[in-house]
């Protein structure tokens, strides 16, 4: 461990993507004890104001903070991403595993499983979920969460499959191990390092369709603030107060960034290592 | 003992290809080909041929690895494979293996103990976190190493020190039989007489018998008592080693024996080495091709394996 | 003067000396082994004369080739070496050959960089090359691909590549470890033959004792960076003066019976492990493990010196010549 973060801190991808994540996580964390002003708390004498002093990212329409919604938006963004993730994880990578394991007709159904909601464009199929069950944070968590399940079952039976030929594998089996203690005792942390860089994919991935969702209004409800109502929202008021549209852009554009410059930088840490064989 | 110990009989082993066509049946590979061998406690019997004859997927049947097509694999007098899931695993205590790559045997995020126990953990158990710490330690001490690396990498190691680990490994359940897969070809000279000797030793000390599978003939002539030569899934030559490797009788050992160069300058013997091109007949002597003695016969019909007053087997018409 | 010498040539990686102070040379024709165990330095040798090695080396010495010395020559001015001058051939005839191109292409690749050849002439060659190396038309044909191939016959046309342009030293690392040892046996027959008829210099680099006995007329000895013995074949052979070298040879197993080591006893073996390439040791390199290692052996490193025997070895009290 201690190694690779050592490792981590000389890889510049790794450094900028893991600081940006970082304060964003930070800022979701503190927004649980303390915003500015309360998130919610309409100042319709203060509204539309600029950045200043008082209101270091302006007010919107409402009179609202923007900087505390901000703050509000990304612990919401998180959360939904990150659950939606698990969840992706959670049932994908045992799916991916087991195909790997066993193959032959397992291997196949899982396969099938994967091309059949591949056909399905992710984000759409996202939209028309909320619509149909109602919108709201939990709904979108399970359609985001959906579509992670395909990708990490892909990934994990790709990379398990070669696994599963090398020597100590087999020295596993002769010792009378069997397929599902194999998956989890060496399987799964010899390939840790893939599924670890797909996961910060995905979450990048999760929080622009929570924006998505959001700005279509199927994702996290009113009063919960969040990036993507915040854009939706600005747009009638582009041109006479631009900055409610620039913040939460930049936020989403930023933050996913950082996961994408992260999951780099990760990849090339963790990879190489594995390489090293003496 | 007088049963014997490990019971090969008339093993197949095929192997279904990717299809070539979409309407014609799959081609099939006959990896093994009636290959049948009796092995006593504490021998040591070697097992010589070169790529594709078959020897592997013998290996990994031994240890029930993968079930034949047909014919049997008896340990103790039990076929391995008309067992339950629970009576193979009870069975398996008593034969393990020492695989090839000492770089790719060795699950890189586990330590060296956790590696060393694994086997004892899964077929015997119920041995408390001390007892096994000593168990492990034990057995590091019985190949050489040191109590202390029980708790570094596989990585931390050269590879000959984890070629002993394997080795450790495949003790620590007391099995009776350790086959061991090319163990020591990716080792460099001095590091696999170092070993050889130690597995030499191991064997002495442990009444271990071994199935030792190798191309390289000089070793296999150094550490078996008995020896096969494979070739196209077949054993066309079996007997005691040094007379084997003295005086052999089928044309491909004969072959064998005159390809390795021989670590004498002075010695330079005109060899008549003809190459398998890859044609195989459909019928008669697979060796046939190549045979410097071929006669018509060859090509006819295939030569079974004869057993001979001296205890040799050879499969050739003209033996 | 020599076609090819080698002066001093030391290689750094960081902390770690990996070629320490080698110094050899090679004339037209000669055939010279190298022969060690992992580690050893044989095959940075070959890569330093071919300027393959990884940036991070640093280098020092000189090598000199038809009187030019390599190591001040820029990359593209080693392009023009290597192919046409100095040609390789590497271990692994799995992943020498680019998977996507035929054989004929690759074969005819190094003819027409170098020589200038136009294609149709190329072609000719590439088909007689063929047939030179043991893969005759119509059966061979060059438009075949690498994995239409077996091992031995994707080695073959890797020695046909380094044949193409006519070469003056071939470069062979582990031509055979990879093969089956009657496969082996051809390669190895090849080599001999393409070397003796085009009159070129053979660096047989392999940690086969059999291998190098029956391919060289010349052998050094590498351990741990360092060349320990070096003479004909023959001399180093009846006297195994280094201790390294004796016990090498001591440590192998014979295939016919070999003076008093019955099959069965344990081998002698050389006690202790190859010395990492960044231990600083003051002395003989091979001190530590030595059985006939004296004071004076700890102190300074010894030297390539001429031997009674008529060849050199690098140690203070090294084995007498045995008849």
């Amino acid at each position: 461990m201690g190694e690779i973060f050592k490792k981590g801190l000389g890889n510049r991808s790794f450094v900028i993507g893991g600081v940006v994540t970082i304060i964003f996580i930070l800022i979701a964390g503190i927004s649980l004890l303390w915003t500015p002003y309360p998130f919610d708390e309409m100042t319709i004498a203060s509204k539309l104001k600029t950045p200043s002093g008082d209101h270091w990212l302006g007010t919107d329409h409402f009179g609202r903070d923007v900087f505390s919604m901000m703050m509000v938006g990304a612990r919401n963004s998180i959360v939904v991403s990150l659950v939606a993730v698990s969840i992706g994880a959670g049932f994908g990578i045992p799916l991916g595993a087991l195909a790997a394991a066993r193959g032959g007709w397992v291997d196949e159904a899982v396969m099938r499983f994967n091309d059949f909601t591949f056909a399905f464009p992710a984000l759409l199929s996202a939209v028309m979920i909320t619509a149909l069950a109602g919108p709201g944070a939990v709904n979108s968590i399970i359609a985001i969460g959906i579509f992670n399940v395909p990708v990490f079952a892909r990934i994990t039976r790709g990379a398990a499959l070669p696994i599963w030929k090398r020597e100590y594998i087999m020295a596993a089996r002769v010792s009378g191990k069997g397929p599902v203690q194999i998956s989890i005792e060496h399987v799964i942390p010899n390939i840790a390092s893939v599924l670890i860089v797909q996961a910060t994919i995905q979450f990048a991935l999760a929080i622009i369709a929570e924006a998505g969702l959001s700005y279509l209004g199927l994702g996290t409800q009113p009063p919960n603030p969040s990036w993507g109502k915040m854009l939706s929202e600005a747009q009638t008021f582009m041109f006479l107060a631009p900055h409610l549209a620039l913040f939460p852009g930049m936020a989403i554009a930023l933050m996913v960034l950082g996961l994408n410059l992260l999951g780099d930088g990760l990849r090339d840490v963790l990879d190489p290592r594995l390489r090293r064989q003496r | 003992m007088n049963d014997p110990l490990l019971v090969i009989d008339d093993l197949y082993r095929e192997y279904v290809l990717p299809r070539q066509k979409l309407f014609a049946p799959a081609p099939r590979l006959q990896a093994v080909r009636g290959v049948s061998i009796t092995l006593n406690g504490a021998e040591s019997f070697g097992i010589v041929g070169e790529s594709g004859c078959g020897k592997s997927t013998l290996a990994r049947s031994v240890v029930a690895l993968e079930a034949p097509s047909r014919g049997t694999v008896s340990l103790h007098g039990k076929d391995l494979f008309a067992l339950g899931t629970a009576e193979l695993r009870g069975m398996r205590r008593h034969v393990q293996m020492v695989f090839q790559d000492p770089y790719g045997s060795l699950d890189p995020r586990h330590k060296v103990a956790r590696i060393i126990a694994e086997p004892y953990v899964t077929l015997i158990g119920g041995a408390s976190g001390q007892e096994l710490a000593e168990i492990v330690s034990r057995a590091l001490v019985d190949v050489g190493l040191n109590p202390e690396d029980a708790d570094k990498f596989p990585h931390e190691f050269s590879g000959g020190q984890r070629q002993r680990i394997a080795i450790a490994r495949a003790l620590v359940t007391k099995p009776d039989l350790i086959v061991a897969d090319e163990a020591v070809s990716a080792l460099d000279v001095s590091v696999q007489a170092q070993v050889l000797n130690l597995m030499m030793k191991l064997r002495r000390e442990h009444g271990l018998a071994y199935l030792f599978i190798s191309h390289d003939l000089s070793v296999v002539r150094h550490v078996t008592d008995r020896v096969a030569i494979m070739y196209h899934g077949r054993i066309v030559e079996q007997g005691d080693t040094r007379a084997i490797f003295a005086n052999p009788r089928h044309p491909y050992t004969q072959m064998l024996l005159d390809a390795v160069p021989r670590p004498d300058p002075g010695l330079k013997k005109p060899r008549a080495i003809v190459e398998d091109m890859g044609d195989m007949p459909g019928h008669g002597c697979p060796f046939a091709p190549r045979c410097a003695k071929v006669k018509p016969s060859c090509r006819d019909q295939e030569p079974d394996l004869k057993i001979f007053d001296d205890g040799r087997s050879v499969a050739c018409h003209l033996a | 003067m020599a076609l090819l010498s080698v002066e001093n040539l030391s290689v750094h990686i960081g902390p770690a000396h990996i070629l320490k102070d080698v110094s050899f040379s090679m004339e037209k024709g000669e055939t010279l082994g190298f022969v060690g165990e992992s580690g050893c330095g044989k095959s940075i040798t070959a890569m330093a004369i071919m300027g393959l090695l990884t940036e991070q080396a640093t280098v020092s010495g000189r090598i000199v080739f038809d009187g030019q010395d390599l190591l001040t020559l820029d990359d593209r001015a080693m392009c023009k070496i290597r192919g046409l001058r100095i040609a390789m051939v590497f271990q692994e005839p799995m992943t020498a050959l680019n998977p996507v191109k035929s054989i004929g292409f690759q074969i005819a690749e190094g003819m027409r960089l170098h020589l200038g050849l136009g294609r149709a002439e190329a072609e000719r060659r590439v088909v007689s090359l063929l047939d030179r190396v043991g893969l005759p038309a119509p059966r061979f044909s060059p438009d075949l691909y690498p994995h239409q191939l077996s091992g031995g016959q994707r080695q073959r046309v890797v020695i046909a590549m380094t044949m193409a342009c006519g070469p003056d030293i071939l470069i062979a690392d582990e031509p055979t470890t990879a093969l089956d040892v009657t496969i082996q046996a051809r390669i190895l027959d090849l080599i001999a033959e393409v070397v003796e008829q085009d009159g070129m210099g053979l660096m047989m680099i392999t940690h086969d004792l059999g291998v190098v006995a029956q391919t060289t007329d010349n052998l050094a000895v590498m351990y741990a960076g360092a060349m320990v013995e070096h003479g004909t074949t023959q001399a180093v052979f009846s006297s195994l003066s280094h201790p390294y070298t004796r016990g090498l040879f001591g440590a192998m197993p014979h295939l016919e019976s070999h003076g008093d080591l019955a099959p069965g006893a344990l081998l002698p073996t050389i006690p202790g492990s190859v010395p990492q390439p960044s231990e600083k040791i003051s002395g003989c390199i091979f001190a530590g493990r030595c059985e006939r290692a004296q004071d004076q052996c700890k102190v300074a490193p010894p030297t390539l010196t001429k031997n009674d025997g008529g060849h050199q070895v690098a140690c203070f009290n090294p084995w007498g010549v045995v008849a």
